[in-house]
């Protein structure tokens, strides 16, 4: 008897041990790839869940006997949680439906809640019966084999009837007999809140001043770091500290300046990122540049507790759908969208209008508030006026894109068409993931299908794949993921660098 | 109790609380290491199995042994263990729904019922 205890003991330490060494092992992930699974009617410890649940619909069968979830509104989203530290992250989602556009998205930054999307299916650019040429990563679609190849279109860009898809030109851009301006504009549209701008530059040195308010309605620091970039290189940053009341009292800081300039002068199309928090108001803009938009979303500021006139605005568009949200009943209001009428008078819910005709007639479309206090969404761009207005893309392909009506003749993209089986395909992006907000060891997915509510169509989701991967480990760099490993169980290492900055 | 039946309950009072301890330190060391960080243990290991596969081996153990003292002490490190790792575990078994709560409460409640019970003896 006292054999088989001495014998009991040593099999269950070496039960406890081998457990804990698994377990090791299962987060070091030795061969450098690890792959996670989630199925409709199986649920992951590692991806998902798929949420919000209201966007998706109870799980179906399909004919072919393939569970679905079915998605109704759009974006959804779903974490990806990491055993380990690891480079990229290949996401790839299996779909079957309508709708004309699907995208997948990381998402980059948890303050701003921006994502990085990538092309996922897109059936308007599937169903072109056009040449194509492929180079780095590039196809161009024609209507007419005008292009022998994508650098001969890239080098003789032309002025008219171009669309992109999830491809930048920007650097391309030239706009005919523009010349600096000598003296400063200062504009008074109000706005706030993280905000991403593209200026033109010819010959000329970048400055802007941002007058700036921190209107503390929200808990919180809301410092932020601008920065602007070239091609996507930084060519200049600024930092705007906290006015030191991190409460959310709606006392009102004073105005304080953020300058973002160079010194020396730049040609091309520079792109400003404002990171800001919503409390962040950016009252004026003086600079000399004379073209500059807004991209994709502009949050109109409102005038409460700093002046006694409504923050009346009035913005130009080249978006061919305009979404338009408050949050406040003071907002309550009728946006003038071209020759229409918007009634804005729910709370959080996006009223929309479509700008197509107006965009068709005349490539811009003006819009005007009576009181501000409204976020504005648009597959496009914003500018203050038409004269500050330049497009550094041209047409974008939206899901309401006609190639016939919009005269499109030539389609550039990063798009690749999705593998196909039956009626379901197999849509892959892959991102790094030092670039994307990690935290608590899960990164954020988004799968968005723009106009999906206003299509009434649905998006059948099947299988979410996930690889995760880095180069394998070796006996000389076992260790060190060991130690690496233990020092972020003990929480003295972050995990990804982003984390910090998320 | 006939002799077979006596010999065979004192083999398994031999071998299973080893394993009933065993099987409660890696509940705590999992419960530490998931409360460092999280996702450690719950991405590969289902704590429920783990707290269930412990309450049996005591259960057993507690079942099979005969001195009235070892029994006590049988009780004493697992009601401890568990009472330890219980915001853990609660923390755990909140995703999987009140049934994987359920399941946990109703073992440890199983447990200190009989603690308590020996401790009367």
């Amino acid at each position: 008897m006292r054999y088989l205890r001495i014998i009991s003991i040593f099999l269950a330490a070496a039960s406890t041990i081998a457990v804990l060494v698994w377990i090791v092992a299962q987060n070091l992930v030795p061969s450098g790839i690890f792959e996670a699974h989630w199925r409709p009617d199986a649920s992951s410890a590692l991806i998902g869940p798929v949420v919000p649940e209201a966007r998706l619909l109870p799980l179906g069968i399909s004919d072919d006997g393939m569970p679905y979830r079915s998605l109704v509104e759009e974006p959804v989203n779903f974490d990806v949680r990491l055993p380990s530290t690891f480079d990229t992250a290949t996401v790839s989602v299996t779909v079957a439906g309508e709708p004309k556009i699907v995208e997948l998205g990381g998402l980059a930054s948890r303050a701003t809640w921006t994502n990085d999307l990538r092309p996922g299916s897109n059936a308007i650019i599937d169903g072109l019966n056009w040449t194509a040429v492929r180079a780095n990563g590039l196809t161009l679609y024609e209507r007419r084999p005008d292009f022998k190849t994508v650098d001969d279109f890239l080098s003789n860009l032309p002025t008219a009837g171009v669309a992109v898809y999830r491809a930048d030109v920007s650097s391309l851009v030239k706009i005919p007999g523009y010349a600096p301006a000598k003296t400063a504009q200062t504009y008074k549209t109000a706005f706030r809140g993280a905000a991403s701008l593209k200026v033109y530059l010819n010959n000329e040195p970048l400055d802007f001043t941002f007058r700036t308010q921190d209107v503390n309605r929200h808990a919180g620091a809301d410092g932020f770091t601008a920065t602007a970039t070239l091609n996507g290189s930084r060519i200049a940053r600024a930092q705007l500290s906290d006015d030191g009341n991190d409460g959310a009292d709606g006392k009102l800081s004073g105005l304080r300046d953020l300058r973002l300039y160079t010194d020396q002068p730049i040609s091309g199309v520079v792109r400003i990122d404002l990171p800001a928090p919503d409390d962040i108001v950016f009252r004026e803009t003086a600079t000399k540049q004379r073209k500059f938009v807004f991209s994709s979303r502009f949050y109109a500021a409102d005038n409460v507790g700093y002046l006694k006139d409504p923050a009346a605005f009035s913005l130009v568009s080249n978006g061919r759908r305009l979404y338009a949200t408050t949050t406040h009943p003071e907002a309550f209001q009728t946006l003038a969208v071209g020759g229409q009428k918007l009634a804005i008078d729910d709370l959080n819910k996006p009223f929309t209008v479509s700008t197509n005709d107006d965009i068709r007639a005349g490539g811009l479309v003006a819009i005007s508030s009576p009181y501000g206090d409204l976020r504005l969404e648009t597959a496009g761009l914003f500018a203050f006026a038409k004269d500050n207005f330049f497009n550094p893309d041209p047409a974008p392909v939206t899901w309401e894109t006609d190639v016939d009506k919009d005269g499109i003749d030539y389609i550039l993209t990063s798009y690749v068409p999705p593998s196909r089986r039956g009626d379901w395909r197999t849509m892959s992006a892959t991102f790094d993931l030092a670039k994307l907000s990690v935290v608590s060891r899960a990164a954020n997915f988004t799968i968005s299908v723009p106009g999906i509510g206003l299509q009434q169509k649905e998006l059948r989701i099947s299988a979410i794949d996930v690889t995760l991967k880095r180069a394998p480990l070796t006996k000389d760099g076992l260790w060190p993921a060991i130690v690496k490993m233990w020092r972020s169980v003990t929480g003295q290492q972050k995990e990804f660098v982003n984390s910090l900055t998320n | 109790m006939t002799e077979p039946a006596n010999k065979i309950k004192n083999i398994v009072g031999t071998i299973v609380p080893p394993f009933a301890t065993a099987a409660t330190v890696l509940l705590i060391i999992l419960s530490l290491l998931e409360y460092f960080r999280r996702g450690f243990v719950s991405l590969f290991l289902d704590f429920r199995i783990v707290a269930a596969v412990a309450l049996v081996l005591w259960l057993v153990a507690v079942a099979t042994e005969a001195p009235p003292r070892r029994r006590r002490l049988a009780l004493v490190l697992p009601t401890l263990a568990l009472a330890a790792a219980l915001p853990i575990i609660y923390k755990l078994a909140m995703p999987y729904g009140r049934l994987g709560l359920a399941t946990l409460v109703a073992g440890i409640a199983a447990i200190v019922v009989i603690f308590l019970s020996m401790i009367k003896e």
